[in-house]
């Protein structure tokens, strides 16, 4: 979740915290870290790797089968640094949308439509190579970006991400030894694993998630869901309903990540 | 705030972690929710706003929608007065300001 701007002021009728304290604080020993700089696997090989070998057992780890299993990537029934080496999932989907939108826009190509094709592709990527060793670096990119550049509408999923460096954007998922450079052969297994009917061709646009997104949860007009919840510091409790008739209650659905 | 599910927890169903995304585990817990919670509340300034967590059976995360992110208002008389689309796309401070003051009669 990304910084929150809040452009009004005053009193306006925020969720109060009711003062009927009726639960324990919470254990002050079971703060966590805010770590973002780190790497997922350090983070895990600190926590759970007891014996220090390199790898975390079902054991060491303690915690459910399914998060064990929806992290051992290569089902050797151990955690080990290749399970969290750089892969386009590790990275998720937001970031395999940018890299997806900076394809798009910058490898199309002189047939401008509305699919990009795996040749068109590579025509590009020869336009770039500068000294042709199938290897395009930042320099290169840079030097002819604005030429092959297609203005496109972005997706919302993208859009959303903000401002960013497409050079950036297209090397944190696509640059799969990171090394710094873009090989021809990264390219097409980028363009290969994102061409889900292996025809060859990318359709613009397949990939925008907005008309996606689906309208559910209560209604405007419709009762709200009454519940009540602990604090953080589990200190108090607030019911929703008990604000009815007092004051609005705005709710900000959301965490960490 | 109402803290709920991470959306991007290491073992979860789309894992992101570190290169500026905070790294956290799915909590298993509701003492392991709400430690995050209060770690985030003060990280990234949201102190002044009163929080509360979801409990571990999400049961107001379900009821809402509101995975990952979401902005509703409920108006006096506790019926939605305002229901925004599921974030991130759908996140949008600026529509929850002006249902406020509508509500506000402002």
């Amino acid at each position: 979740m990304a910084t929150m701007r809040f452009p009004w002021k005053g009193p306006i009728g925020l969720a109060l915290l009711a003062a009927c304290s009726t639960t324990p604080a919470v254990d002050a020993r079971v703060e966590p870290e805010w770590d973002d700089t780190g790497t997922v696997w350090g983070y895990l090989s600190r926590k759970y790797d007891a014996d220090g070998d390199g790898a975390i057992t079902r054991g060491e780890y303690g915690r459910d089968d399914e998060s064990f299993e929806r992290m051992d990537g290569d089902g050797n029934a151990l955690l080990t640094a290749e399970d969290f080496a750089y892969t386009p999932e590790v990275f998720g989907r937001m970031r395999m949308a940018v890299a997806r939108a900076v394809v798009e826009r910058y490898f199309q190509g002189d047939d401008v439509d509305d699919e990009i094709t795996l040749d068109e592709l590579f025509v590009v990527a020869q336009a770039y190579d500068a000294n042709g060793d199938e290897l395009v670096v930042e320099a290169e990119f840079r030097a002819h970006a604005s030429a092959c550049y297609r203005d496109l509408p972005l997706p919302a999923n993208v859009r959303m991400m903000g401002e960013f460096d497409p050079w950036e954007g297209v090397m944190a998922v696509v640059d799969e030894d990171r090394d710094g450079q873009l090989a021809f052969a990264e390219l097409g297994a980028f363009f290969e694993a994102q061409d889900d009917d292996a025809d060859f061709v990318w359709k613009l646009g397949a990939d925008d998630e907005e008309a996606e997104v689906p309208s559910s949860g209560p209604t405007v007009g419709s009762v709200a869901p009454d519940f009540a919840l602990t604090a953080p510091d589990g200190a108090s409790t607030a019911r929703l309903s008990s604000f009815a008739g007092d004051r609005p209650v705005a709710l900000i659905f959301g965490s960490a990540t | 705030m109402v803290y709920i599910r991470e959306a991007h927890a290491l073992d979860g169903d789309s894992p992101m972690g570190g290169d500026g995304m905070p790294i956290f585990e799915d909590p298993v817990s509701l003492e392991e929710r709400s430690g995050i919670a209060r770690v985030c509340m003060t990280k990234l300034a949201l102190e002044p706003i009163p929080a509360l967590v979801d409990g571990i059976d999400d049961a107001v995360n379900l009821a809402y929608a509101a995975h990952p992110d979401r902005l509703y208002l409920v108006g006096l008389d506790g019926r939605i007065a305002y229901h925004g689309f599921e974030g991130p796309m759908g996140f949008d401070v600026e529509e929850l300001a002006a249902a406020i003051r509508v509500e506000l009669g402002e």
